[in-house]
Parts: structure tokens; sequence; C-alpha cells
């Protein structure tokens, strides 16, 4: 690297993409540290950036500035290379260094900038505007899935059911984000509770509409399976997104998708399991296609009372003799509450 | 004087506090309630009946029995029951359900009878008939037994039931014949008397001490029901001429194949009745023996409740067969639910008849029956488009007897539909089929 700042100087970072923002200046004599959490020097506002992913110090012999990674941080590049822990790297004027998704240019004092907005410190970007925004999506979004619930199944539900729902809906997200703001306070000193309120609103609104899909589904295919895997898949989909989202925001995890895909991955992996163990006891119960609708909404063939009748034929000449089958396991606990049931 | 003291008794009552007038009107209740009761006694027709019962029960006493099913592993009693001798060569005759727990585990249980002289002897299963719920056992040789009339009575005759009620010690009763149930697929006598668990098997008999019929079930206050002694003499028919005993399930199988052959037979031969409902034509009260109730259910009264009209009619035979306590067979069940809105949209609409559209779960354990195998589909009737389900559950023992369930619902209008469920147990693959094509066919919605 060419050598720049050949004189103790002190240091101006600045936000790549915004040159309108102030830069912060430190002191030659100062230290930096820059991330997430509210401890540091520069507070970044990123969720993707760790709590305290860099240190900028001055070399032993105080001429220059150099940096060093804190604690195994993730997601940091300088000049898009990625940087070793425990290593330190000279900072040169014009370096543009990545913490998470926020791009820092380290430039030298001397150069002018024009004076704008102060950089980057707040906590909460959305502001007081942002939590009523956040807060009116939340309800928003329950209130919609009502209104669903009101248009596709039952017409009785009234204002106050809504207003019921909406309120225990809101109580109990925001006991969700409570909970992963602490977390996040524990992993990267920084709560976020209305960030994670987003994030759960956001998911509820992709995921929301979604539920009535299998129904849909086993209706318009005449196929309790399709529904039974629709169902998982929309789980699924959900606990991914809850995960990565919420990961990404309490945790100082290097790459939070890709953990919350080993977790559903996992997830999918029990419910396979668990699919598989009581695919015995299920079958001890009638497996049918109950979803109704409309004729119109059926995708399927129509057949006629005597193809229909044909199939039921050639369904029982296929029917395994009863005697073949297993004997319900005695020792089984799953089983012997079923059969408790029966 | 008389008028005075009245008046003075009048005023002195009128003076009573009101817990003194309680009490003399209870004491006049009292004296009335005992007056009533000593009447009977005063009667000499039922001295008579009295005498009578006396005399049966010392002179039957020797040949009815207490039938036990031993557990094996703890060596108690399991199941009790009645017995009675009908062979000076130790035939004894019960109901199959009193032995069907060893019919079907003879590794865990064993059968004796318990007789007069309070002795406890060992006795063997011969043969059974599942469908008219009867048992014939062999113990040891008899002088005392009971002779068999299948002669009709009349109706209101007097009849006498013997058998050990609770375990609590052999009772006579006595009450009257009301004649055979019309609408059961099994002929039963109706007798007015009162039977109670631990009788089941137990003889019933006329005032010469003939057998008229078994103890078999009672419906509760008084109504109780025997099996008619016609079939008690088939079955000891056909025990007097086995060395061996004949109740391995391929018997019980074929007894049961034929019984739901003849009844349906009988039902698929003929011309379905028909009655209408909503806008369809629906096959109705298709035979004697199957009974048929309906309801209207207007749910569109109040603002928070769901514009929903249900018309139900549901008609299923009024009786089964009893295989084991955990498995009756032999019932047909149809049930339709004709819905209509005014202001529920489509999707609405269906969401509310879904709740209709479910299978009958039938009874059984899995010791008893398969899983249940399934087909759904869209079927046209008629130009009209109709969700259909089937679900079929082979037994275990009877590999040619199955439970078949059909549901269907007309999927074609969003505000009126038409939910069938159609349920049949211990029916064969033939007949089940059969009848569902009967059912789609007599289907018509009217023009």
């Amino acid at each position: 690297m060419e050598v720049v700042n050949t004189r103790p100087a002190d240091l101006l970072i600045r936000l790549a993409d915004d040159s309108e923002a102030i830069p912060r200046l430190f002191e030659a004599t100062e230290s930096c540290t820059i991330g997430r959490g509210y401890r540091n020097q520069l507070v970044i506002n990123d969720e993707y950036a760790d709590a305290c992913a860099v240190q900028l110090s001055r070399t032993a012999d105080q001429q220059f500035w150099q940096l060093m990674l804190v604690d195994n941080s993730v997601n940091v590049r300088l000049n898009d290379r990625p940087l070793e822990a425990g290593a330190h790297y000279r900072i040169e004027n014009g370096d543009e260094l990545t913490i998470g998704k926020t791009t820092l240019v380290l430039i030298d004092p001397d150069v002018p900038v024009a004076a704008a907005r102060p950089l980057n410190l707040h906590r909460w970007q959305g502001g007081f505007l942002g939590i009523l925004f956040t807060l009116a999506s939340l309800m928003l979004v329950l209130a919609g899935f009502q209104g669903l619930e009101w248009l596709l199944i039952n017409p009785t539900s009234n204002w106050r059911e809504t207003l019921v729902f909406v309120t225990a809906g809101l109580m109990v997200a925001s006991m969700w984000a409570g909970i992963w703001a602490l977390v996040g306070k524990l992993f990267r000193q920084q709560a976020a509770f209305f960030d994670h309120l987003l994030a759960l609103t956001t998911v509820l609104a992709i995921t929301m509409p979604l539920e009535y899909v299998p129904d849909w589904l086993a209706f318009t295919t005449n196929t309790p399976l399709l529904n039974r895997i629709a169902d998982h898949l929309i789980s699924l989909l959900l606990v991914f997104l809850l995960i990565s989202k919420h990961m990404a925001l309490a945790t100082r995890l290097k790459r939070p998708r890709m953990v919350a895909a080993m977790a559903t991955l996992i997830l999918t992996g029990i419910l396979a399991v668990n699919e598989f163990n009581s695919f015995e006891s299920r079958q001890y119960w009638p497996s049918y296609s109950n979803s109704l609708a409309p004729a119109s909404w059926y995708l399927g063939p129509v057949q006629s009372p005597d193809e229909y009748l044909d199939e039921l034929g050639q369904l029982l000449d296929q029917m395994p003799a009863a005697a073949d089958e297993p004997m319900p396991d005695d020792t089984d606990p799953e089983a012997l509450i079923d059969m408790m049931n029966e | 004087m008389i008028s005075k003291t009245f008046d003075k008794e009048a005023r002195l009552s009128s003076l009573m506090p009101r817990w003194q007038r309680l009490i003399r009107c209870y004491q006049i209740l009292l004296a009335t309630s005992l007056l009533a009761l000593l009447l009977p006694v005063a009667n000499p027709a039922h001295a008579e009946t009295g005498q009578q019962a006396r005399e049966l029960f010392a002179s039957l006493r020797q040949q009815v029995h207490q039938i036990r099913i031993i557990d094996i592993g703890s060596g108690n009693k399991h199941v009790i029951g009645s017995g009675f001798q009908v062979s000076t060569d130790g035939l004894i005759a019960t109901n199959f359900h009193v032995v069907s727990d060893y019919v079907h585990h003879p590794e865990k249980f064993r059968v004796e009878y318990f007789n007069d002289a309070g002795q406890a002897l060992p006795v063997t299963v011969m043969a059974v008939d599942v469908v008219h719920d009867l048992a014939i056992l062999r113990g040891e040789t008899s002088e005392h037994w009971f002779n068999i009339n299948t002669s009709a009575l009349d109706k209101g005759e007097r009849i006498f039931s013997m058998g050990n009620p609770h375990d609590l010690g052999m009772t006579i009763i006595e009450g009257t014949y009301n004649g055979e149930l019309q609408q059961s697929r099994y002929r039963k006598i109706l007798f007015s008397g009162s039977l109670n668990p631990g009788m089941s098997g137990g003889p019933a008999f006329n005032g010469q001490g003939e057998i008229i019929g078994v103890n078999v079930s009672t419906g509760g206050d008084q109504i109780s029901f025997l099996v008619p002694a016609q079939y008690l003499q088939q079955l000891l028919e056909r025990a007097r001429n086995l060395s061996e005993p004949d109740i391995s399930e391929n018997a019980i199988a074929d007894s049961l194949l034929a019984d739901q052959q003849s009844f349906y037979q009988n039902l698929l031969n003929g011309p379905f009745a028909t009655e209408t409902l909503g806008q369809l034509q629906v096959p109705g009260k298709l035979d004697d023996t199957i009974k048929c109730w309906g309801n209207t259910n207007d749910d569109r009264g109040g603002s928070d409740s769901i514009d929903l009209n249900v018309i139900t009619l549901s008609c299923q035979t009024d009786d089964d067969i009893f295989l084991s306590s955990d498995l009756q067979t032999g019932e047909l069940s149809y049930r339709y639910h004709w819905l209509t809105t005014k202001d529920l949209n489509g999707t609405q609409f269906y969401s509310q008849v879904q709740g209709f559209y479910r299978h009958a779960s039938f009874g059984g354990s899995r010791e008893d029956k398969g899983a249940f195998h399934c087909d759904d589909s869209v079927v046209r009737l008629q130009d009209k488009d109709w969700k259909v389900s089937t679900c079929f559950r082979a037994y275990r023992r009877y590999p040619q007897l199955l439970d078949a369930s059909l549901i269907m619902a007309a999927i074609n209008d969003p505000h009126a539909s038409l939910v069938v469920n159609l349920g049949a147990s211990g029916i064969s693959r033939e007949n089940a089929l059969a009848l569902f094509r009967r059912f789609m066919e007599t289907l018509a919605w009217k023009s």
C-alpha cells in the first residue's frame, strides 16, 4: 500500500455512498472502534454489522493509522478484500472499509468535504414516524388477516372481534420482538426492538395470505398429501424468514441466512421424521381431502360415476389384507395414545 | 254441631303454623302411599303370580347357572353372565357376548359355570351364533334341563326370566311378553321386565317353565330384549351334531358374510324409496328395519349468527352385531344435510359446508381393523358436480368384510348444497360398491 499520511494526522471517516454526510474526525491522539453497538466511537446502523467490528489506532511509531479486526468480526472487508483476525492493516487515504453493508471511506483530513447531515449515529433509523409506521403496518397486517378470514371463511366476525384480535396480536408480537431485543442486547449490545417488530411484520405480511394456499390446493387437486406438503412448506418459509431476520438483527452470526437455512433444514428433517413416525397411526383415521369450494375452482379431472366406481374397485383390489398389516405396538407411547383416543 | 266442629277445625287449621300444616300433608300422603302399596298384596292375581314365581324358581334353579370368564393371568372373574341347561348331555345356552372374550382370546381366558350347588365346573364353547348373540357350551351332564317352546305367544302373556344380576345371586323376575320388534334387523322379543347386567344369557320362560327366549339386552325402565327361542333351537341342533367345537374365525366370518349378503341383497334388489330434500330426490327409508329422523336448524336469527339453513335427514339401522366389547358391526347409516344461504359468498358458504363433509370413523380398535384407504374425486351426476370421497377399512379377522364410507357434496351452486354421508360396517366389497352405485343413481335434482 502506498503511504499517503506521512505525518501523524487526524483521520476523517465518511460514508462511501453519501458524500453529503458530515465525516467523523478522529484526532491523532484518539483511537476508534466502529460497530453497531452504542459504546463504539463510531456507531453504524447496519443490522449486518457486528457490535464492535474494527478498531482503528495509531501505529507504534505514531506515523500511521492502522486497522484491526475485533473478536473475529465477520462481514468486514478493506478495499473489498477480507481481513484476517489478529492482523493489522495500515490505512491509506481513500481506503474503503466495508462493515456489514456499510462502506466507509477513510480519508485524509485535508481533503475538503461538503457540510451536510451528521454521520449515521442514530439508533432507530426510522425515527418516531418509523415507529408509528411499524406499529400501523403490524396492525394493518393483523386486521388484513382477520379481513381475509371474514371474506373467505366466517362472515360473522365484527369490529369488536377484529379489535380484540389486533390488540392480542400486537401484544404477542411485542413480546416476541421484546425477546429478540433481549437476545440482541446480549449478543450485539443493541436491542433494536422496533427493527425486530418491523421484521416480524414483514414476515407475517408475506406468509399470512399463504395460509390459505394448502386448503385451496387440497380442493383444486384433491390430494391430501399436497395439502400437508404445502402446509409444511409455508411453515418452513415462515421459520426461515423469521430466523434469518431476527438472527441478523440480534446476533453476530456471519451468515444469518445460511444459519436460518440450516435451522429450517433441521426442522424439515424433524418434521419428516415425525411424519414418517406418525404415518402408521394416521392411517387409522380417514385421510382425505375435506376442503370444499365452488366447482369453478376445481382444476382436476371430473369423472363419471362409472369411472369413479371402477377406481374404487381398483383401490379395493390393491388394498393389502388387514391381517398382513402390522399390529399396533403396545410399547409405543404414541400408539397407545392413539389407541386410547380410538 | 258438625258444622261448628268443622268451623272450629277450619279456624284452628288457619291458625296453625305453616310447618305444622306441611307435616299434616305429609302424614296424609304417607298414609295414602302405604294404602296403595298394600293393595297389590291384597290382590289375588298378584298373590297367584308370586306363588307361581316361587314354584318356578324352586323347580328351575338347578338348571340355571352363572357363566364366568376367568382371566388366566389373575385367576379371577373377567366377565360374568348367565346360562341354562338345554339338554341332558350337558349343553348350556348363553349369549355370545358373554363368552366373546374367550372366543377371541382363548389363550388369555377360560370359561366355567357356577351351578346351584355352588360348584365351579369347566365348560367348552361348542358353537356360536354371532348374528343372534347366542352360544352353546358343553358342561357336565345334568338331569335338569329346559324344554324349548317355539310356538307363538300372545301379547300381554306373563313370562319369567332368571339370571344372576351384578353377581348378586340367582334371581327370578316376571314381566310380560310384548311381541317381536317390528323395526329391527334381527328379530327380538320385547320383554317388559327388568333385565340387568349379569343376566345376559339367562333363560326367559313361560308359566310352564318352557324356554321362549334368551335374555340379551336392556333398554332401561322395564324395556328388555330376548332372543327368540327359534334361533336357540337352530343353534342347538347344530351343536348337537358337533363332536369338536366350531368357533373358528372362519365360521364366524361365514355367518357375518351370509347375514350382510341377505340384508343387502334384499335392499339392493328392490326399488329405492325416495324423499324430497331441498331441491333433490334422495334415497329415503330403504327398509322397515331402518329408522329415519329429521331436523331443521335455521341459523339466520341473530345478527352474529351465520346465515345458514340446515335441513337434516338421518337414517340408520337400529341394531348391530356384537363381536367384542370394542367391535360392533352390521350397521348401515346415511345422513343428508341440505344447506342453503342467502348472504354468504361462495367461499364462505363452502367453508361452512365443509363442517358437514366428514367420514364416519366407525368403531373398533386397531387390533380389529386395518388402516383406512381413501379415494377423493369430483364426479358429475346429471350435469352437476359432486365432490366425493370414499374410505374403506378391512377387518383383520374377517378379511371379506370391511367398513365403507362415502361422502358427497354438491358444489355447483354457491348458495345451496347437499352433503351425503353414507356408512356401512361389516359389508362385503361387492355390496359396498353396489350400494354406492345405487345411491349415486338415485340422487336426482328436481327439474
